[in-house]
């Protein structure tokens, strides 16, 4: 298999009777290769965790008790005072 | 990846500014929405402006200038901006449509680019006939219903 020179080989270390169980599930999961499932998964978990990374930092930002009327309220209010100049 | 969660391919939605601020400070079904398609939303470049300039009606946790800039500077990977060139030959058009002109670069990016709607709090303010026979005005319900093509989020 050629590695492109994009890519990096990444080697693990696992009990040989762990990766025959991987093996197994890997084909009845309809992955063709450990890399295509190791790289669909890859893509799933990073996906996954910048999604709540991103929820944390947002977090603090959170107000209580603010409804949509509240917010669309907030806008118009900052609108008419930029407007009143 | 949207697609993959949701089953379903669609076109891109509107966010209107009073949305785009309840992702920011409110934790709920806006912001699980965003973050869970991120690749189904846009806005006009002055949406990311005017919420920028008025942080301090927003920003009620007092964070510091520099923490939420970074916050706010990553909602750009989930909301895509779409700068005034692609909406502009629609702007006199949609002075015509909306008494608010602040509103108007909504509008004109909806009668630009091709889109599911403008998702808003306010759709009172969207309401004439000239703007809705052209531009479909969404609620979050009716947003939920769009992407995930059920009345819940939940599966």
């Amino acid at each position: 298999m050629s590695i492109s020179s994009k890519e990096t080989q990444i080697i693990f270390r696992l009990e040989k009777s762990q990766l025959d169980r991987l093996d197994r599930m890997i084909r009845l999961m309809g992955y063709r290769t450990r890399n295509e499932w190791f790289r669909h998964n890859i893509r799933e978990f990073i996906s996954k965790a910048e999604k709540e990374a991103y929820e944390k930092e947002l977090s603090r930002l959170d107000t209580n008790d603010i409804s949509d009327e509240d917010i669309a309220e907030m806008v118009k209010t900052w609108r008419r005072k930029k407007r009143a100049g | 990846m949207a697609q993959e969660e949701t089953g379903r391919i669609g076109k891109m939605i509107i966010i209107d500014t009073n949305v785009f601020i309840a992702m920011q400070i409110r934790p709920g079904i806006v912001r699980r929405i965003i973050i869970d398609n991120h690749d189904r939303f846009i806005s006009p470049d002055f949406m990311f402006t005017e919420a920028w300039e008025n942080r301090s009606y927003w920003n009620k946790n007092n964070m510091t200038e520099d923490e939420l800039k970074r916050i706010f500077e990553r909602s750009y990977d989930y909301i895509r901006e779409i700068p005034r060139e692609i909406y502009e030959e629609n702007i006199e058009n949609a002075k015509g449509l909306i008494m608010d002109p602040d509103d108007v670069s909504f509008v004109a990016l909806a009668l630009s680019v091709e889109n599911e709607g403008i998702w808003t709090f306010n759709t009172k303010d969207f309401v004439r006939a000239e703007i809705t026979d052209n531009i479909r005005i969404l609620t979050t319900s009716e947003v939920v219903r769009s992407i995930y093509g059920r009345d819940s989020i939940d599966s």
